[in-house]
């Protein structure tokens, strides 16, 4: 009783409902903009396990990055696409078998790992250090320091990635491709 | 307070969540929303694992994270207009043109 009360009272508990009953939204909804608008409330519910983990800043970049940016840029391309003629949301498989391979390998990965940790006990990340120093009430100075002096190289390899991501999105989504003009019968090929 | 073990179950979860989607989906856009999930089902790991071992690595991880998935997403979703204007859909059953 003591145990259910306990978890009961978790925001924990709630938020990982919320996030599993969104998650299962977003791939089971057959409407694109209904699963964008799930997608967006599976990532909101993220934000709150960062929360509830003391990463405030992370949950902050999160709702930017996640929930405004990428919602924002798929409900636009969902907007341009035209929907699909076909009502087919699933792909099609010939025999019952292969039809049902998926749902049994991401089955089986649950059931493997949840009878790791709670029959088997497993857990090799008990023996790992614990750092001696306590994090800080506020990271925010600790991750611009530790990015600008411990971790500058991936910082900015990611920022590089991110420049060549955009600059290579607005070269592929251009209305005017320079090698379809340059190249006879380009378009044809790729269409026939 | 929820234990790791709570935290990594639910992170295999959602990951297993986004792999079906990823496996049994047609359409690229609705893919794309299943790759989120297992990306952010990796970053949930990282933040509890972080926060167990009073880390900082975790959180900053995390962000590298979010920066690439970032990246990936406007590439994607760069290919996917690209896609759909040459061949006029998104649906990945259609699209067999490097199949010879």
């Amino acid at each position: 009783m003591e145990f259910l009360i306990d978890i009961l009272k978790d925001p924990f508990t709630y938020l990982a409902l919320l996030s599993v009953f969104f998650s299962v939204c977003v791939v089971a909804m057959k409407n694109l903009f209904r699963a964008t608008v799930c997608m967006a409330a599976a990532l909101c519910t993220f934000a709150g396990f960062y929360f509830i983990l003391d990463a405030p800043f992370v949950a902050v970049i999160q709702v930017l990055l996640y929930v405004s940016a990428v919602a924002a840029l798929l409900l636009f391309i969902i907007m341009i696409i035209k929907k699909d003629s076909s009502n087919r949301m699933i792909r099609k498989e010939e025999n019952a078998w292969k039809k049902w391979q998926p749902a049994l390998l991401s089955g089986f990965v649950i059931v493997l790992v949840v009878l790791m940790l709670l029959i088997f006990s497993w857990s090799p990340w008990q023996n790992l250090p614990v750092s001696n120093d306590q994090l800080p009430d506020n990271e925010i100075p600790l991750i611009g320091a530790k990015f600008l002096t411990e971790f500058v190289l991936p910082f900015e390899l990611v920022s590089l990635l991110l420049f060549v991501a955009v600059f290579g999105a607005i070269i592929l989504a251009r209305k005017k491709d320079p090698v379809a003009e340059t190249t006879p019968g380009f378009d044809d090929e790729v269409k026939s | 307070m929820a234990s790791v073990e709570a935290y990594v179950m639910l992170s295999a979860i959602i990951f297993c969540i986004g792999l079906f989607g990823v496996l049994t989906r047609k359409s690229a856009i609705t893919i794309y929303m299943s790759l989120e999930l297992m990306f952010n089902a990796a970053n949930l790991n990282l933040i509890a694992f972080g926060q167990h071992l009073q880390h900082i690595s975790g959180q900053l991880f995390t962000l590298l994270v979010i920066g690439v998935s970032a990246a990936e997403f406007a590439a994607g979703l760069a290919i996917i207009v690209l896609l759909y204007r040459s061949l006029g859909t998104t649906d990945v059953d259609e699209v067999r043109l490097m199949q010879g």
